[in-house]
């Protein structure tokens, strides 16, 4: 075997394994914490764990918020769940492959509130976005819609928020699909099939997004948040009691008038010198003072 | 039927373009918030740059994602780019009039980029909206305090301390605002608090320093701008002159032969006071007062009595650029008659560089009338000078250094004798350090270099007996020590050295000053 085969033989190799690990690894992390406000807990392995912003979600990952907190996590494919307190999910399947076309996701809500804007991969043929409950199913390809499950009454509420949503009950037999458009909801009960779609009032379409209010990254984001000032710095020299000497330097910006030079501030004496020793220090050219009885000056 | 198939093709074509415009925005709504919250992960982390990228792809994909924008611009704000930032934040406001923190943070850019007068408005819309109301407040008043107003400065920290996390804050910016109001022992009291809670900060560093040296310092005659609107002095010490030069009240001097050159001790008295008439948005104006006199132990006639009257208008130092004039009226009486009296018109202006430095340049106009001969009309004049300084504050914000150039022209009334003598063109240089040194004294150095070029031929003899023209160079030190003893009350001691060169040897003197007393101020 000449040494340029061997290159060439380990170049393909190298190629297929870094081919096989790329998707491999795609397909393992689904998802990244973009937001937390509050705790974001993450089941793996049987335990539950805090996770913060920039943590990795992967498959099979079971996410929960507890009353008051919030969390928002973007997934591979660039859509975004946003879950509102008291919640859990599971993100139970995602296959993300651009190059054969191939999308489908599918997320388990065990209770609470889940906000989902879906990718505009899913409005690829035979791609499928799925949030699943324990009483429905509701699918969509390319939209944004807010999923609700309340456990103790077995209730799932589908509210839509752009596009359409397609919500089947979980039933053994074949029944009717609804699809619920914009500002209208729909609810599944234990065993029932969907309900016909309704318009909500402004009022209790507001109620549906409340909890789901989460802006930035859920901590101190801002610049008030963040300030120096806040954090004990000095923000300028002005900002000392009594400002620079002569109330001029530090305060840049508060110069006064022109200052006399020192001597002439410290000493009216000094100031009010104009040079008139002059006559008493000399006699005039051609004059005596006791001659004449004074010094003779002429104007 | 052709037609009805037309009208059907340009139906379902209309029904395409409209789906689409429709769903257009949907789409771009949903790019726009994964790349947002994509964004939301390295601005977390303090990586500006890859935040801002993103976010600028999120307000690409959506320009009405009034979030992004917000983020984007807190993003550009981060990375020290505040006009940018402005017009992301004031973007987002006009998409989300209620978009949460907005119109703080706003408020806040704006601040941070000098602009005061927007940052209050957005500010108050923060404050009346509710949601951000303590910080909100803490803002409005250090907006406040930039803009001059200390009295709303403190309703604003007062309100902000109710949070605990802007107490200590809003207790050293109240001190603050009560030292400029003169509220003295308010002010310590604030600082003190400060001390307390924030030692390891630079503002607890400062208030600690500031209360156990400054406050107690009210009475340093170098002492910054005065806060509450009226002032009293006054000072008694004792001098050494090596050389009273000044000329005596009396025109028949051959009684007096041989005064220069003799020393003499003095006692010296003053007294003063000031009172802002004005003090607004626009500026202020402040007029003061000012008495003088000297009682020599042995040459009487060299009495100097001084009375000065100063009205100062002032723009509010509330931009880069500042402008005012400054008039004062001066009267001397010398062996208790008059001497001569003066009027003096600055008009200035000056302009900063950062909050560190400031460039100034004035003209003065000087008018001088002296009552009696010998020097009546011969010494009476008109002078021209225009000068610029230089102010640098170094590095401890108490310390300050001026340098500081000028031009005159002194212009006799009289043609005589005596006016052509006197007629010169001046150039002095001039350079002034003030220098806080031990806990409660504070010094302030000062020397100037001046050149004298006299317009006709002397007529005094020049060394080789010749007439010439006179040629002056006079060196100034001066020196000011200021030690408090109380709060109202400071030791004060001060020396001034004169040497006048000149070609003419009747010009030439030298002059030392030494005098320590006592100064009472409220």
């Amino acid at each position: 075997m000449t040494r340029m085969k061997r290159i060439a033989i380990v170049g393909v190799v190298l190629v297929a394994v870094a081919t096989q690990v790329t998707p491999g690894r795609a397909a393992d992390e689904a998802g990244t914490v973009a937001a937390v406000a509050g705790t974001l807990q993450v089941q793996r392995g049987g335990r539950w764990q805090g996770v913060g912003i920039g943590a990795p979600i992967f498959l099979g990952d079971h996410l929960r918020t507890g009353a008051g907190d919030q969390a928002k996590v973007v997934l591979a494919d660039d859509s975004v769940l946003q879950l509102a307190p008291d919640t859990e999910v599971a993100l139970d399947k995602q296959v993300f492959d651009p190059t054969a076309q191939r999308f489908e996701s599918l997320l388990k809500l065990a209770r609470g509130k889940v906000r989902s804007w879906v990718s505009d991969y899913y409005r690829e043929p035979g791609a499928r976005f799925e949030v699943e409950t324990p009483t429905a199913i509701a699918g969509v390809r390319g939209t944004e819609f807010i999923a609700f499950y309340n456990e103790g009454a077995a209730l799932t509420e589908i509210v839509g928020m752009v596009d359409r949503v397609e919500v089947a009950g979980k039933l053994a037999v074949i029944g009717s699909v609804v699809q619920v458009g914009p500002q209208y909801y729909t609810e599944v009960r234990r065993g029932r099939f969907p309900s016909a779609p309704q318009r909500l009032d402004d009022a209790r379409f507001h109620r549906y997004l409340e909890g789901l209010d989460l802006i930035g990254t859920g901590g101190h984001d801002g610049l008030s948040e963040m300030h120096p000032a806040l954090a004990g710095h000095l923000l300028s020299p002005q900002d000392v009691p009594g400002g620079a000497a002569g109330g001029a330097v530090a305060e840049g910006l508060k110069v006064t008038a022109p200052p006399e030079f020192l001597a002439d501030r410290l000493s009216p004496d000094v100031r009010a010198n104009t040079q008139p020793l002059l006559e008493f220090k000399s006699v005039p050219p051609g004059q005596s003072p006791k001659a004449t009885g004074g010094i003779k000056v002429g104007f | 039927m052709r037609d009805a198939g037309r009208a059907i093709c340009t139906a379902g074509v209309l029904a395409a373009v409209v789906l689409a415009v429709a769903v257009a925005p949907a789409r771009a709504n949903v790019r726009s918030q994964a790349l947002y919250a994509r964004g939301l992960i390295p601005f977390n982390g303090g990586k500006w740059d890859d935040a801002y990228r993103l976010f600028d792809r999120a307000v690409q994909a959506d320009r009405a994602d009034a979030v992004a924008l917000y983020y984007r611009g807190l993003a550009q704000a981060r990375r020290g780019l505040s006009a940018a930032a402005i017009q992301d934040m004031s973007q987002a406001l006009q998409l989300n009039p209620t978009l949460p923190h907005a119109a703080l943070d706003l408020g806040v850019a704006y601040f941070d980029a000098g602009q005061y007068p927007e940052a209050k408005t957005w500010l108050e819309r923060a404050h009346a909206q509710g949601g951000d109301r303590p910080t909100a407040a803490f803002f409005l008043g250090l907006t406040a305090l930039r803009l001059g107003d200390n009295a709303a400065a403190l309703t604003y920290f007062d309100e902000a301390k109710a949070a605990p996390e802007l107490k200590p804050v809003a207790d050293y910016y109240s001190g603050l605002a009560l030292a400029r109001q003169g509220q003295t022992d308010a002010a310590r009291s604030a600082l003190e608090q400060t001390a307390r809670d924030l030692p390891q900060s630079e503002i607890g560093q400062v208030a600690q320093r500031y209360t156990t040296t400054e406050l107690r310092r009210p009475s340093m005659p170098l002492a910054g701008p005065l806060a509450k609107p009226w002032s009293l002095y006054g000072s008694l010490g004792f001098a050494y002159d090596s050389n009273v030069v000044a000329g005596p009240s009396e025109s028949d001097v051959s009684g007096r032969p041989g005064i220069s050159g003799k020393d003499d001790g003095s006692t010296e008295i003053g007294f003063g006071g000031g009172y802002t008439l004005l003090d607004s948005d626009l500026g202020s104006v402040r007029a003061s007062y000012d008495f003088y006199q000297s009682v020599h132990f042995s040459l009487t006639e060299f009495d100097l009595q001084g009375h000065r009257v100063q009205l100062l208008a002032a723009s509010a130092p509330t931009g880069m650029v500042r402008y005012g004039i400054a008039g004062t009226y001066d009267f001397y009486a010398l062996d208790y008659q008059s001497f001569y009296q003066e009027g003096l018109g600055t008009p200035w202006v000056s302009i900063a560089e950062g909050s560190d430095a400031a460039t100034q340049a004035y003209y003065t106009l000087r008018g001088r009338d002296f009552f009696r001969a010998p020097f009546n009309p011969g010494r009476d004049s008109i002078n021209n000078a225009a000068g610029l300084r230089q102010f640098v504050a170094l590095g401890d914000p108490r310390w300050a250094l001026g340098i500081g150039y000028q031009f005159d022209a002194e212009d006799t009334v009289s043609n005589g004798p005596m006016g052509n003598d006197f007629q010169y063109k001046g150039n002095q240089f001039d350079v002034d350090v003030a220098i806080p040194v031990l806990a409660e004294t504070r010094i302030e150095v000062g020397y100037l270099l001046r050149f004298e070029d006299y317009q006709f031929v002397n007529s005094r003899p020049n060394r080789d007996g010749s007439f010439v023209r006179r040629h002056d160079v006079g060196n100034r030190v001066a020196a000011a020590a200021v030690h408090d003893l109380t709060e109202h009350l400071a030791l004060t001691f001060d020396f001034i050295g004169i040497i006048n060169n000149s070609n003419i040897p009747n010009f030439e003197y030298d002059r030392n000053i030494v005098s320590a007393g006592v100064r009472v101020v409220f």
